[in-house]
C-alpha cells in the first residue's frame, strides 16, 4: 500500500516542536507571529457577504507543522477565515499566503500544484452528488496522478476505504449515505493525496463515537508525520486532544492566537467569556481545557 | 433627486460589474475550451454524460415534434398552394421551414427547455452545496471540468439533433404525402433534392452550432451566479431559460438576415 502512495510521508515537513510550555504569558497575540515559517499567512484580510462583514482586517499566521483550532461563537467568521486561508474565496482586501505562495499572484499551474498538497473537509461534506462515493474518492487521484493506472488508483481508494470501514459505501451515491458517512468520506477525499496542509470545518460533527475515534486517530497519525492542520471546531475536546494552538474569534476579528495553554490564560475578558461559553455548550465534557481555565481562575483570584 | 441619481449610479455600477463578470466568464470558457484537447478522463466522462442527457434522451420528443411539424407543413402546402397554381413550391417551403428555419430553432428551444434548466439547476445546486468549492479545493478548475464539457456536449447534441429533426420532419411529410397524394419515395426524394441546396444544410448546421453554444453558456453562467441560498436556484434557472429563448430568436433573425444578404 505504502509503495503505491502518490506522495510519500517523508516529503512532508517534520513537525515543529511544541513550544507553548515555556513561552511567556504575553506570547498570546492577535494572530501575527514574530518569526517562524508559516503554512498560512493572512494579512489585513477583509470579507463581506452582501453587506455583512464576515472578516474584519484579519492578520494571522498558522505555523508550519502546528495543529490550530479556530473557536468562537456562531457567525463570528470561523468558516470564512478557513475558506479564505484555503484560497476558496478571494478576500475583498488583504493578502493570503499558503505554503510560501501568494495566492493572488501565483500562476494557475502553481495553484494546482499547491492544491495537491492541501486538503479541505467541508462542514457538510460537500461530496459530489452526481458521482458515486468511489468516483468522489478517485477524482483527486485521477486529477493529480494521471500517471497511475486506473487499477492502481482504485486499489488505493479501496485500501483507504477499508481502513475506515466504508468499503460497502463505495458503489453508493452520497445521497444514499448518512451524514456521518458522508463526513467520513469527505475526510477520506481530502486526505487521498496525503496533504501537507489540512483544513477541517467542524471535522467531528455528524460523526458517531467510533467514526470520531477513527478520524482523530488518523489525524494524530498525520500530525505526527508533520501535517499542518487548521480546524474550525465547537468541540473543546477536539481542540484539546488534537490541537496545540488556539485562535479565538469574535465579530470577524481574531481576539487571541497562540499555544492553547497560553490562550486559555489570556487576560482578555472576551476571550475567556468565549472559551467558557464554548466549553459550556459543547456536548462532550472536556477535562483538559476546563482544568486549564479553572486553574487560571483560581490563580487570578485575590488572596 | 440626489437619491435618484445615487440609485441610478449604483445600478449602473452593478450592471457594469455584472457585464464585466459575464465577459470574464466567456473569456475563461474560451480559454479552457482551447485546452480541452488535453482534457483528462474525468472531463471526457462529463462530456459523454452531457451528450447522453442532451442528445440521446431528447430523441423521442424531437421525433414526435418533427414528424408532426413535417406532416402539418405538407398538409398545408398540398391543400393551399395548388389553389394558386404553385404546387411545385411545396418542397421549397418544406426545406425552408423544416431545414432552414424551424429545425434549428425548435431543436434549440427543446434543448434550452430540457437541458438549459437542468444545467442551471444542477450548477446552482452544486454552488449551494459547496460542491464547486470542493472542486476548487481539489485543484480542479470548475470551468474546465463542469462548463466546457457541457458547452461541447450541448453544441454537439444540438447539431446532431437538428439533423435528426430534419430526417424525421421530412419523413413525416413523406408519410402524409404518401397517404394523401400517393407520392412514392423516389418521386419525393427527387423533388426534395431538386430544391435542397448545400447552403441550406450549411446554414442550418451553423445555426445549430451557435444555438447549442449559446444555450450551454447562458445556462452555465446563470447556474454559477447562484451564491448561497437554494431559493436562488429556480430564479436563475428561469432567467437562464428566458434569456436563452430571447437570444435564440434574436440570433436566429440575425443569421437568417445574413443568409439573404
Amino acid at each position: 500500500m505504502s509503495e503505491n502512495r502518490p506522495r510519500e510521508q517523508q516529503t512532508q515537513q517534520p513537525r515543529q516542536p511544541q513550544q507553548h510550555s515555556d513561552r511567556p504569558r504575553d506570547a498570546v497575540t492577535h494572530g501575527v507571529e514574530a518569526d517562524g515559517a508559516a503554512a498560512v499567512r493572512l494579512r489585513e484580510v477583509s470579507l463581506e457577504y452582501g453587506g455583512f462583514r464576515a472578516l474584519n482586517a484579519v492578520s494571522l499566521d498558522i505555523p508550519l507543522g502546528a495543529t490550530t483550532a479556530i473557536m468562537g461563537p456562531s457567525g463570528c467568521g470561523k468558516t470564512s477565515l478557513l475558506r479564505c486561508a484555503a484560497g476558496l474565496v478571494t478576500p475583498d482586501t488583504g493578502t493570503v499566503g499558503v505554503l510560501g505562495a501568494q495566492l493572488e499572484r501565483a500562476p494557475e499551474r502553481e495553484i494546482t500544484r499547491l492544491r495537491s498538497e492541501m486538503g479541505f473537509v467541508f462542514q457538510h461534506g460537500a461530496l459530489w452528488q452526481n458521482m458515486t462515493i468511489l468516483r468522489n474518492l478517485l477524482l483527486p487521484l485521477e486529477t493529480h496522478h494521471p500517471e497511475l493506472s486506473s487499477s492502481a488508483q482504485q486499489r488505493l481508494v479501496e485500501a483507504e476505504a477499508h481502513r475506515f470501514g466504508v468499503t460497502s459505501l463505495l458503489p453508493l451515491r452520497p445521497a444514499q449515505v448518512s451524514g456521518g458517512g458522508q463526513k467520513l468520506i469527505a475526510y477520506l477525499r481530502a486526505t487521498m493525496l496525503q496533504p501537507r496542509l489540512l483544513f477541517l470545518d467542524e471535522p467531528t460533527s455528524f460523526l458517531d463515537g467510533r467514526a470520531t475515534e477513527l478520524l482523530k486517530n488518523d489525524l494524530k497519525r498525520r500530525i505526527a508525520a508533520g501535517c499542518t492542520v487548521v480546524m474550525v471546531t465547537h468541540e473543546s475536546n477536539a481542540a484539546a486532544l488534537i490541537a496545540d494552538r488556539l485562535v479565538v474569534m469574535d465579530n470577524g476579528s481574531v481576539l487571541a492566537s497562540g499555544p492553547i495553554s497560553e490562550v486559555t490564560r489570556s487576560s482578555n475578558v472576551r476571550v475567556r467569556e468565549i472559551l467558557e461559553k464554548v466549553l459550556s455548550e459543547t456536548a462532550v465534557y472536556d477535562q483538559d481545557i476546563l482544568t486549564l481555565l479553572d486553574a487560571d481562575e483560581l490563580a487570578s483570584e485575590p488572596e | 433627486m440626489t437619491a435618484l441619481l445615487n440609485r441610478l449610479g449604483a445600478r449602473s455600477r452593478a450592471e457594469f460589474a455584472s457585464a464585466l463578470y459575464a465577459v470574464g466568464f466567456f473569456i475563461e470558457v474560451c480559454r479552457q475550451l482551447a485546452l480541452f484537447a488535453f482534457a483528462r478522463k474525468p472531463a471526457l466522462r462529463v462530456l459523454t454524460m452531457q451528450i447522453l442527457f442532451t442528445g440521446v434522451e431528447a430523441l423521442g420528443v424531437i421525433a414526435v415534434l418533427s414528424m408532426s411539424l413535417g406532416a402539418v407543413v405538407i398538409v398545408q402546402g398540398l391543400s393551399l398552394l395548388p389553389q394558386f397554381g404553385q404546387a411545385s413550391l411545396t418542397y421549397t417551403i418544406l426545406i425552408v421551414v423544416i431545414t432552414r428555419e424551424l429545425g434549428p430553432i425548435l431543436t434549440a428551444f427543446i434543448v434550452a427547455a430540457r437541458s438549459g434548466t437542468a444545467i442551471a439547476t444542477e450548477l446552482g445546486t452544486m454552488v449551494v452545496n459547496r460542491e464547486i468549492e470542493a472542486f476548487i479545493a481539489t485543484g480542479i478548475n470548475p470551468i474546465s471540468f463542469l462548463v466546457v464539457p457541457r458547452v461541447i456536449g450541448v453544441t454537439v447534441s444540438v447539431v446532431l439533433l437538428n439533423i435528426y429533426f430534419n430526417v424525421f420532419g421530412l419523413a413525416g411529410s413523406f408519410l402524409v404525402s404518401r397517404l394523401t397524394g400517393g407520392v412514392n419515395l423516389a418521386e419525393y426524394t427527387r423533388e426534395l433534392s431538386a430544391v435542397l441546396q448545400l447552403g441550406d444544410l450549411v446554414g442550418a448546421a451553423i445555426k445549430s452550432l451557435i444555438f447549442g453554444a449559446l444555450i450551454a453558456l447562458i445556462s452555465s453562467y446563470h447556474g454559477l451566479l447562484v451564491e448561497q441560498s437554494s431559493t436562488e436556484i429556480p430564479q436563475q434557472a428561469i432567467r437562464a431559460v428566458s434569456r436563452c429563448f430571447v437570444l435564440l430568436i434574436v440570433v436566429n433573425a440575425a443569421l437568417t438576415a445574413l443568409y439573404y444578404l
